[in-house]
């Protein structure tokens, strides 16, 4: 009986599972677990990788896009992007929030995980998108050094949301830099198109 | 030859350092979770510092209080998978009792998230109380019931309406205090002054309609409902959401923001009101007109038996929907004999239970301590 193939040349029964298993939410969660159970192990891992995971490193997580990319088909897919608005005056918050809908909008190309010392929940909610707050240096009132506390939350949200890159915020706008970073996600995205 | 270097005087006893009580709110529905959390820290001494973590988006309320807040997100406002948000919340919250330090933290909600566990494993030296209100729907929740085992202490919110609590928290064992709301009696502003202070027209009639989300506009929807009913008998609209008041086409429209509202409850000749514990006790508690509109799609909170009760009472009329034929005999009979009724509930009134329950975590502070 000949195997039935994908157009790269992928077993069939391997792109199908993939795609079931990166459409649900449950069985996602279940991949994550299942490649960090084989770890140590190159060949299983290669595999759980195939079936459960993106190559190009983009991992599926099931995290809020906002409104921008409602529309889009398999927003969890693209990538978390840190906005790191740590220090940003309650008054700039908007602009900035505005310059993210903008990209988001233009390019349907990542999601926003904001990152906050100033609480801008009612501003962020039209947007839909999620949000980190960190306690402001200035209110900063422990025996630990600030920022190691801010550092070691950075290195949480790293790990937990499984950020892509960040962006910083200069003179109350986007990094000039990262803003083309995420305009070139709307193109480049091998890992769309390496597997399926 | 230099004189001797002079030293300072060696330093009195230091003041002890501030005991303090971390109060945890899950995310909820509403306000109820800060409000009542912050009630028992209305009534904590001095000398003991509420410190707030809230899974809630509304927690700079609490700054207004003068109190430190961290806000954690939930997995509802995340996105996210239980499975994947429970490492994260884990990871947060012993990381912020670690550093708050708190003799005591306490949890007010109904579902302990797994990773409390966890907390108080790696900081054994904390003690946990679980605030938990009751009334729940019967046959639900029972399993968290076992999540007591996680705390050395449950305090229990009374309930006006307790004696028809059928839900598996009601013969649970818990140290029960009397209910408990944010605003007393004597908090409350005269109506020319709350009406002042929300800019409210000082004459006329004006109902408080407090249902949620909803389309004003729309008058087979509950709040348009609700207000067409209003209207009907003279009354001008108050809502306290903004986004609803700024699609409203009429000018008799307001929008009130404060925190907490019931202190300006005064303004209002009646309250158009779901029946979650907040609302429900600031309402009875302080003789306020109500119709009741019970919120049927909460998952535990049994919103029907607090209302059902509450009319029973006669303390105030219930509707099932806004919509109902009823609603504006409702009004009308609320505007002609809502005070009486009202009346009827402040005297049933067993007094806030909040100082009770401050006084209980105090108890526990003080165990810790020892």
């Amino acid at each position: 009986m000949k195997l039935r193939r994908s157009s790269d040349g992928k077993p069939a029964w391997l792109v199908s599972a993939a795609r079931t298993v990166r459409g649900s939410e449950r069985l996602s969660g279940v991949g994550n677990r299942a490649v960090g159970s084989v770890q140590g192990n190159r060949t299983l891992v290669d595999i759980a990788t195939r079936v459960f995971a993106f190559s190009g490193g983009v991992p599926v997580i099931f995290l809020k896009g906002g409104s921008p990319v409602e529309t889009v088909e398999h927003p969890e897919r693209l990538p978390v992007v840190l906005i790191n608005a740590i220090g940003v005056a309650g008054e700039a918050i908007p602009g900035v929030l505005a310059e993210i809908a903008d990209l988001q909008t233009r390019t349907a190309g990542f999601r926003p995980l904001l990152l906050t010392s100033t609480p801008a929940f009612r501003q962020v909610r039209p947007y839909g998108w999620p949000v980190e707050l960190v306690i402001a240096q200035e209110d900063w009132d422990f025996p630990q050094e600030w920022q190691d506390y801010v550092a070691a939350r950075l290195a949480m949200i790293a790990t937990r949301y499984r950020t892509w890159c960040t962006v910083g915020v200069v003179d109350s706008a986007l990094d000039p830099l990262g803003v083309r970073v995420l305009e070139q996600l709307a193109s480049y995205r091998p890992w769309e198109a390496s597997f399926l | 030859m230099s004189s001797p270097p002079s030293w300072p005087s060696a330093p009195g006893p230091l003041p002890p350092a501030p005991r303090r009580v971390l109060l945890m709110s899950s995310n909820g529905a509403g306000m109820g979770h800060l409000t009542r959390l912050l009630a028992y820290a209305a009534h904590l001494p001095a000398g003991v510092e509420p410190y707030v973590l809230s899974l809630s988006q509304a927690v700079p309320v609490v700054a207004g209080f003068g109190y430190r807040y961290e806000y954690l997100p939930s997995h509802g406002a995340l996105g996210m998978t239980s499975a994947l948000w429970q490492p994260l919340f884990e990871e947060r919250l012993i990381e912020v009792v670690g550093r708050v330090a708190p003799s005591v933290v306490v949890f007010d909600g109904t579902h302990p998230y797994r990773g409390i566990d966890a907390a108080r494993a790696a900081h054994p030296q904390t003690r946990w109380v679980w605030s938990r209100r009751g009334m729940w729907k019967p046959g639900r929740n029972a399993d968290q019931l076992a999540k007591s085992a996680w705390f050395d202490e449950v305090i229990e919110p009374g309930d006006l309406a307790a004696e028809v609590d059928a839900g598996a928290s009601a013969s649970a064992p818990a140290y029960r205090v009397g209910p408990v709301t944010l605003t007393e009696p004597a908090d409350l502003l005269t109506r020319e002054a709350a009406r002042e202070a929300l800019g409210l027209p000082a004459q006329g009639r004006i109902g408080l309609v407090s249902l949620g989300a909803g389309n004003i506009n729309d008058t087979t929807g509950e709040m348009g409902a609700a207000a067409a009913a209003l209207r009907a008998h003279g009354c001008a609209v108050a809502v306290t959401d903004v986004a609803i008041a700024d699609q409203a086409m009429a000018a008799d429209v307001y929008a009130v923001r404060a925190y907490p509202l019931a202190r300006f409850y005064r303004a209002f000749d009646l309250v158009i009101a779901a029946t979650g514990y907040n609302s429900f006790h600031e309402v009875l508690r302080l003789g306020v007109p109500t119709i009741f509109v019970p919120n049927t799609a909460t998952s535990l909170d049994d919103q029907v038996a607090r209302a059902s009760y509450a009319v029973a009472r006669g303390w105030a009329r219930s509707v099932a929907s806004a919509t109902d034929p009823e609603m504006g005999e409702a009004v009308r009979t609320m505007l002609v004999h809502g005070g009486d009724m009202a009346a009827g509930a402040v005297a049933a009134d067993p007094g806030n239970g909040a100082p009770a329950a401050a006084a209980r975590i105090c108890a526990v502070l003080g165990e810790a301590a020892s």
